[in-house]
């Protein structure tokens, strides 16, 4: 008895994020529009589509940036709304699209203010904060430049430090909003390994990207939407068509396999003949 | 939120203090001081600062108690401080410079705290109370207590913060909410503050000749009436300010980030900076209320601070103590220069701190470039 609610508590455990008919709208825009999904912990789901379909804004409802007009987000079965932020910040992680911070700041004080919501007015610091910290710093291998400024840091280092922020905050679920946007593509790669590597430990990874290449390859729950809807979502081999690729962006497309581990590989050719009338 | 999950997140950092041995890294240039499982940290170089600028108030409050037109040697200052000496002396001491003193520090204090505060909620050096027109307002209804009243004195103390809170409700108003980073704020509150202004000149321009100069004297702030029934209360309301304020400052150290990332962090952004801003205005107006709306110190402690600091450290309480440590030489300064005249304190802030901030400012500019 005690087994089988231990093992069904464990396959509850497994879905990190449910989010039910969701629906988000910026005043009279409706940005996201009655999206169901189901987020497992231990996986990288990626979702894809094009500029202005609400992803983004889909993932900052997850982190209870903006409040749904309907549907709710659980995390670990609780409505991210009923709790209060600081308990959010605790189970769920944000790395914005472009975040800032100040370039003289140092990359190990940047790192440090991941611990913030484990922290507290006279609860500034701890060995749990240094811990974190220190974690954070050797997964994402930016322990050598922790006395470095921001601005002397390339566009790799400087995402890697972002990452090991998020890291520090040590939540179960991440997100990441377009996190190799800005890098090249050796350096998207390390981004990309880090984050499976991260959701292999068992965290759930959700990320947004604009390239379907990698997205293919990294995600093990791919997401597309358009207009603020989820077109399809599933393994990429089993969701990625050319059809697909057309209804999400107007373009015509070959989908090939990768010769090693077929992979899909989406070649795009043009624009849908209707676009370019 | 979920008890089963915050154990959970316990059991993965567990498991990383196994794997991950060496612990070499502490927080660095940081003071931690503990005290039972209470932790307070803080940046090394805020924390020597910190002890320097409350050894440089201490210098200066002696140099405003033993300067003025009257000098007292440090014999008979310390014959004073044991209840001896001349009676002429205690009362020029204890009774005149003593409450000036301690209006001109909770002056700046106030103005400082103010401007830390409103500079980080915008993310803007430009952001003051007096940019705002926040100590315009605070101004206007002070003296619009002078045209009213009978007596032809300027209204009571708590006149100004409430002047402080209308302007920042009727600032809030017209620019449609707060927004992102105060930003309309600011906009609207630089337009607002030539109107209030013109509103105060007039007020001023209707009183009689001779209370005209009193009063235009008073606005570019004064110590000189301070006394201890007016000081106290103002003074509680100014700690409890002051006490909220550090409290705010722990969330409000975040808003370098972007409002995504603050939020993410756990923390409800727009209710910090609604706070923040609250304080801010409160604590403007008690220092207008205080001491006159001396101008300068709002602006230029905080940023002052910043060059000295690390860019992630807000130094509110450093900029508090130099706020005011500025009011209080300024105003010994002008006390001292053309003895037996005086230069009001505002004026003398500003003469001496608009070449000084500039310095600064490019000095900072030469080491960037």
């Amino acid at each position: 008895m005690g087994f089988v609610a231990g093992k069904g508590s464990k396959t509850l455990m497994a879905v990190a994020i449910h989010v039910e008919q969701l629906q988000v709208s910026y005043g009279d825009y409706l940005a996201v529009n009655n999206v169901d999904l189901q987020l497992k912990a231990g996986e990288v789901t990626v979702i894809v589509g094009p500029n202005g379909c609400g992803k983004s804004t889909l993932l900052q409802s997850m982190a209870r940036l903006h409040r749904p007009q309907q549907g709710r987000v659980l995390v670990n079965r609780h409505d991210i709304w009923q709790a209060r932020p600081v308990q959010v910040a605790k189970q769920l992680a944000l790395l914005p699209q472009t975040p800032e911070a100040p370039g003289e700041m140092s990359v190990l004080t940047l790192i440090q203010f991941g611990r913030h919501p484990h922290q507290g007015l006279f609860r500034q610091w701890s060995s749990d904060d240094e811990q974190a910290v220190q974690e954070a710093m050797a997964k994402t291998g930016v322990t050598d430049l922790a006395t470095r400024s921001l601005h002397a840091l390339s566009g790799g280092q400087r995402q890697r430090c972002w990452l090991a922020m998020v890291l520090a905050q040590q939540t179960p679920v991440v997100l990441l909003d377009e996190p190799t946007s800005m890098l090249d593509p050796g350096h998207q790669l390390e981004v990309l390994q880090l984050v499976k590597g991260l959701a292999r430990q068992g965290k759930a990874m959700v990320l947004v990207l604009h390239d379907l290449i990698a997205a293919a390859r990294f995600a093990d729950h791919l997401v597309a939407m358009r207009a603020g809807s989820v077109i399809a979502s599933g393994a990429p081999r089993e969701i990625l068509t050319s059809e697909l690729v057309r209804q999400l962006y107007d373009i015509e497309a070959d989908i090939l396999l990768s010769p090693d581990d077929e992979v899909p590989v989406v070649v795009a050719k043009a624009l849908t003949a209707r676009e370019v009338a | 939120m979920s008890r089963s999950h915050s154990v959970a997140t316990k059991d993965t950092g567990r498991a990383g203090r196994q794997r991950l041995k060496s612990t070499n890294i502490k927080k660095i240039d940081c003071v931690c001081l503990h005290f039972a499982q209470w932790t307070v940290s803080f940046s090394k170089r805020a924390f020597y600062l910190h002890l320097l600028l409350w050894l440089l108030l201490l210098v200066a409050s002696l140099f405003t108690l033993m300067q003025g037109s009257v000098a007292i040697s440090f014999g008979d200052f310390w014959l004073l401080c044991q209840g001896a000496g001349q009676s002429a002396h205690q009362l020029l001491v204890w009774d005149i410079r003593w409450p000036r003193l301690l209006a001109g520090v909770l002056t700046g204090v106030a103005l400082a705290a103010a401007g830390t505060l409103l500079q980080q909620i915008t993310q803007n050096r430009l952001s003051s109370p007096e940019v705002l027109g926040v100590n315009e307002g605070a101004t206007f209804l002070l003296l619009l207590g002078l045209l009213l009243s009978p007596l032809n004195i300027l209204g009571p103390w708590w006149l100004a913060p409430l002047g402080a809170v209308l302007v920042g409700i009727i600032l809030a108003f017209l620019a449609g909410g707060i927004g992102g980073r105060g930003y309309q704020i600011l906009l609207v509150g630089v337009a607002l503050a030539y109107f209030t202004r013109a509103l105060n000149d007039l007020v001023i321009s209707r009183a009689t000749a001779q209370h005209a100069s009193a009063v235009h004297s008073w606005t570019l702030g004064n110590l000189a009436n301070s006394d201890y029934t007016e000081l106290m209360p103002a003074s509680l309301l100014l700690m409890l300010c002051l006490v909220s304020a550090f409290g705010v400052a722990w969330h409000l150290r975040l808003f370098m980030f972007t409002e995504p990332h603050v939020q993410s962090l756990g923390v409800n952004a727009r209710q910090v900076q609604f706070m923040a801003l609250a304080l801010a205005l409160v604590m403007a107006g008690l220092g207008v209320g205080i001491g006159g709306p001396i101008s300068f110190v709002a602006i230029a402690a905080p940023i002052l601070i910043s060059r000295w600091l690390p860019p992630h450290v807000l130094g509110l309480g450093n900029s508090c103590l130099l706020g005011g440590i500025l009011v209080i030489v300024a105003d010994t300064l002008g006390r001292i220069v053309l003895a037996p005249n005086e230069i009001p304190v505002g004026v003398v802030t500003s003469l001496l701190g608009g070449p000084f901030l500039l310095w600064v400012l490019l000095q900072e500019k030469e080491v960037k470039r």
